[in-house]
């Protein structure tokens, strides 16, 4: 893992770094500096519209929840909403929407997000918008009960109605034996409801802080300009003590956990197993571009080998797949799935999975099919150029997690330079199934 | 996620309309007979991304093959002319092309999109597609097995339950009642042949329209334009029938063993071509199509607490209007709160909106117009909903102000004769527990 500080404040100003190739001189240019209180920013250049999108990222999310309290990160993301004294009550959105701008937010196990899409004349207004909820929220008046409602509307929406999500929770609970990462980052429906407005409070002043954010500006600005601005308007925002984030254990699995869920709203069986692995952030270098390579060739697409196999070939599942998530502070994850046609038992679905990922541990994948992956791979990264909402996000998300701003320029030659041999070496090293869940879901009464 | 959707207007500060809202446009181009081309050019990214959307919807399945239009689109990439399923996805993906299918009910919308390097291959690949598919039995097996269990996936899921019912409910024997998706017998009973006849009477060039943004030229896209639609059929597919009553008035029900129902609720509503679309358009911003400023969120979500996510939408198929929302809560609240939902647009109905809504609307929609301008992506496909919906080419230039236009009285007007709840068709999926309000 990459460390740092989150206490730290950084002591020189405007550390300028131009990190475009001349080569990308006529797309995004991406431009980074710190203000003296310790907010790191980034600068996408993006003329094509006259409009900005504005992100700031906080280092704080799930993980940090306090015990008994999981989902306050999220709970407390939605009272951002609720005011300052200067922009009383829900007029937050609705001011940026009378400027022709939208507004939402996100939050995860290990950052949250805060983002604004409005014209480019209008970006010093949602700058101070921004500046203002970082210091000044007043949640003294807002209705906490109400918001504790909606939340747990918001989780009947996303994981309550749906078997496939409940699954995946369940999952996510076994897969981590002490690290936070096993808590739903919308929080068990018993522990939202204990959230209340002292929490609440202390959360902010904990972790709410111009020391604990990035800002991420993409689109048709200079690096000039905003950093006059960015210096108006969250210079003045003090640096506060954090309260540091644990360092969470990961012990070692000794064993592959098995979940078998058969409920009444399942129509259609599922097999899924998710492996704990290495992110980008505690991965030794290629490691991570490893496991997306292999994620990507294994399951990423109707070429890749778990869909050629049981769905064309052998005609056992209608559809497979696989997916590396590595953007993580701590520990990855390496997800294989498969829906069987009708009729087919899922432990055939296992046999066969298990099959392939032992053939990739033995020896390097096919040529074309590695070569294949990486383009795609790849182009994924200059079709995300196309997007400013996209581009601040990867900068965001990169620098939330410990990256560098250079890390997400190398990663497209990364890529490139990932070998069939370290491919193999992922899939033996990482996929194995002690550190791992393999879980069904199938109708039952 | 605090919303699924984006947020909205009201009160205090600056009234002046951001500037640079009108600095784009696109061109219309006559390439091939029949298609509409709209062209939107930008040398910035090497890439080029494409919209074709084709007269192909679900609602030209003939009886008894319901799903007949979803099936044929979702083989489009199944193999072509020399390539068969699995060539022509290796093709695409050895070029990193992207080419994606959806089908609603009145089309078939084709989206590709290419690295400048490998657009040629990329459209000769869509030529293919459209003009040469194969249709191989291994394919159809495949496909029809992953549909169905689209369809069972779906019976999941309440707010899938909910739109499709809706659909039956709401347009009765009209060929826009079922779904888009199609249904068991209708899936199962699709031939070859049937998929064949579909293609060659529904890809064609007659109602094309195709947007284009990002890295090429006129002249090397009128080529491509060419070489990739000039050999469709020039013959246009019959118009759609109007339907002859839209609407159930009342509530229907459909049990299901879910935390959290989710309800449709809608009127009829007003054809895109309607003078009084764009006040309707409007005023369903006020009432509920603009997020956090929406008068239903403001008294359902953030008065009450009820629900996580309610909006409304006025969407224009070909042939028929709707008003229509959606919104769920949980099991003993449902009552509860289409009673609110009905409150609130009982009001708006009657009053229509405040001098200062219908302001805190225009600078909204006329300041927010060009987020969708900013990629070649959303240019694209921005083009390719207007094309859709009828309008000319100059209305991408003009649509701020003609939004600008409207009157406090003509959103007034329009809420009282498209607005009031009285005859709502409302469905609800899941099994709801409080008493009727």
């Amino acid at each position: 893992m990459i460390g740092f500080s989150r206490a730290a404040i950084a002591a020189t100003v405007a550390a300028l770094a131009f990190l475009a190739s001349p080569a990308a001189a006529s797309g995004p240019q991406v431009f980074q500096f710190a203000l003296q209180n310790g907010m790191q920013v980034v600068v996408i250049t993006d003329r094509r519209a006259p409009v900005v999108t504005q992100m700031i990222w906080f280092r704080v999310g799930g993980v940090d929840d306090p015990p008994g309290l999981s989902g306050l990160a999220h709970f407390f993301e939605h009272m951002m909403f609720r005011g300052t004294k200067v922009t009383p009550g829900d007029q937050y959105s609705r001011i940026i929407a009378r400027n022709g701008g939208q507004d939402n937010a996100f939050t995860t196990h290990d950052y949250t997000a805060f983002y604004e899409q409005i014209a480019k004349d209008r970006l010093t207004t949602v700058m101070a918008l921004e500046a203002d909820r970082m210091a000044n929220l007043d949640l003294s008046d807002s209705n906490v009960a109400t918001e504790r409602n909606v939340v747990l509307e918001e989780r009947r929406m996303r994981i309550d109605n749906d078997p496939q999500a409940l699954l995946v929770e369940q999952i996510d609970a076994a897969l981590n034996l002490s690290h936070p990462y096993g808590r739903p980052v919308i929080g068990w429906p018993e522990e939202i409801r204990h959230i209340g407005r002292t929490e609440a409070q202390d959360f902010y002043k904990h972790h709410y802080a111009p020391n604990n954010a990035i800002l991420v500006v993409a689109g048709d600005v200079t690096v000039d300009e905003v950093r006059a601005d960015a210096q108006a308007a969250f210079g003045k925002v003090p640096a506060r003590e954090l309260v540091a984030r644990a360092a969470n254990a990961e012990p070692p699995r000794m064993s592959e956990t098995r979940l078998a869920v058969a409920r009444k709203d399942v129509e259609v069986p599922l097999f899924m197993r998710v492996y704990r692995v290495p992110s980008y952030a505690e991965g030794a270098p290629g490691q991570a571009e490893a496991l997306e390579t292999l994620a990507q060739t294994m399951g990423g697409d109707y070429t890749a080998t778990l869909y050629r196999t049981l769905v064309v070939e052998r005609r056992l599942a209608t559809s497979a797949g696989a997916s590396y998530d590595g953007y993580a502070r701590d520990a990855g994850e390496f997800t294989v799935y498969a829906y069987p046609r009708p009729g087919v038992p899922l432990s055939v679905l296992e046999q066969a999975i298990d099959k392939i990922i032992a053939d990739y541990a033995k020896a390097a994948p096919d040529a074309r099919a590695l070569a294949r992956a990486k383009t795609q791979l790849v182009a994924s990264a200059t079709y995300r150029r196309d997007s400013q909402y996209a581009m601040a996000s990867a900068y965001g998300q990169a620098l939330a997690i410990g990256l560098t701003a250079f890390d997400v320029r190398a990663w497209p030659d990364r890529i490139q330079a990932v070998t069939g041999d370290a491919v193999a070496k992922a899939a033996k090293v990482s996929l194995i199934k002690r550190e791992a869940v393999s879980a069904t879901l199938a109708p039952g009464p | 996620m605090r919303a699924r959707f984006y947020i909205a207007c009201a009160a205090a500060l600056l009234a002046l309309a951001p500037a640079g809202a009108s600095a784009f446009g696109a061109k219309a181009l006559k390439i091939v007979k029949g298609a509409d081309v709209w062209f939107a050019e930008d040398h910035t990214l090497p890439m080029v991304a494409m919209v074709a959307a084709f007269p192909a919807g679900s609602a030209y399945d003939p009886k008894g093959k319901d799903g007949l239009a979803e099936f044929a689109g979702s083989l489009l990439d199944e193999g072509a002319g020399r390539l068969n399923s699995k060539a022509f996805h290796d093709a695409l993906a050895d070029k990193a092309i992207q080419l994606s299918v959806e089908t609603d009910r009145d089309w078939m919308v084709v989206s590709l999109v290419t690295l400048t390097t490998n657009a040629k291959d990329a459209f000769k690949l869509l030529e293919a597609a459209l003009a040469h598919p194969r249709f191989d039995a291994d394919a159809i097996a495949r496909v029809r097995a992953q549909l169905l269990q689209n369809l069972k996936q779906q019976d999941e899921d309440p707010s899938e339950v909910a739109a499709r019912d809706f659909y039956q409910v709401f347009f009765g024997p009209h060929p826009y009642a079922h779904p888009s998706e199609g249904d068991g017998p209708g899936l199962t009973s699709i031939a070859r042949g049937d998929l064949q006849r579909f293609a060659a009477g529904h890809w064609v060039r007659g109602g094309l329209k195709i947007a284009v943004a990002g890295d090429v030229d006129t002249a090397a896209l009128t080529a491509l334009i060419k070489s990739t639609f000039g050999s469709l059929s020039g013959a246009t597919p019959p118009p759609l029938p109007r339907p002859t009553r839209l609407g159930a008035p009342g509530m229907h029900a459909f049990p299901m063993p879910v935390p959290q129902p989710n309800a449709v609720f809608a009127l009829p509503g007003l054809l895109r071509s309607d003078p009084d679309y764009l006040a309707a358009y409007v005023a369903n911003y006020i009432l509920g199509g603009g997020g956090f400023s929406s008068r239903l969120t403001n008294e359902v979500r953030e008065k009450r607490g009820l629900t996580y996510d309610i909006s409304t939408d006025v969407p224009a198929l070909r042939k028929a209007g709707l008003i229509e929302g959606t919104v769920a809560t949980r099991a003993d609240a449902m009552n509860q709160t289409l009673a609110a939902v009905r409150d609130t647009m009982t009001k708006f109905s009657a009053e229509g909106p405040t001098v200062q809504e219908l302001a805190d609307a225009k600078t909204y929609l006329t300041g927010s117009y060009p987020l969708a301008f900013s990629s070649n992506t959303g240019i694209a496909g921005q083009l390719s909903a207007f094309q859709r919906a009828g309008m000319p080419v100059d209305y991408v230039a003009n649509r701020n102000s003609l939004i600008n236009a409207i009157t406090l009285d003509d959103v007034k007007r329009v809420a009282k004769k498209y607005f009031d709840p009285i005859r709502m068709t409302i469905v609800v999926a899941g099994t709801m527990t409080d008493k009727k309000h």
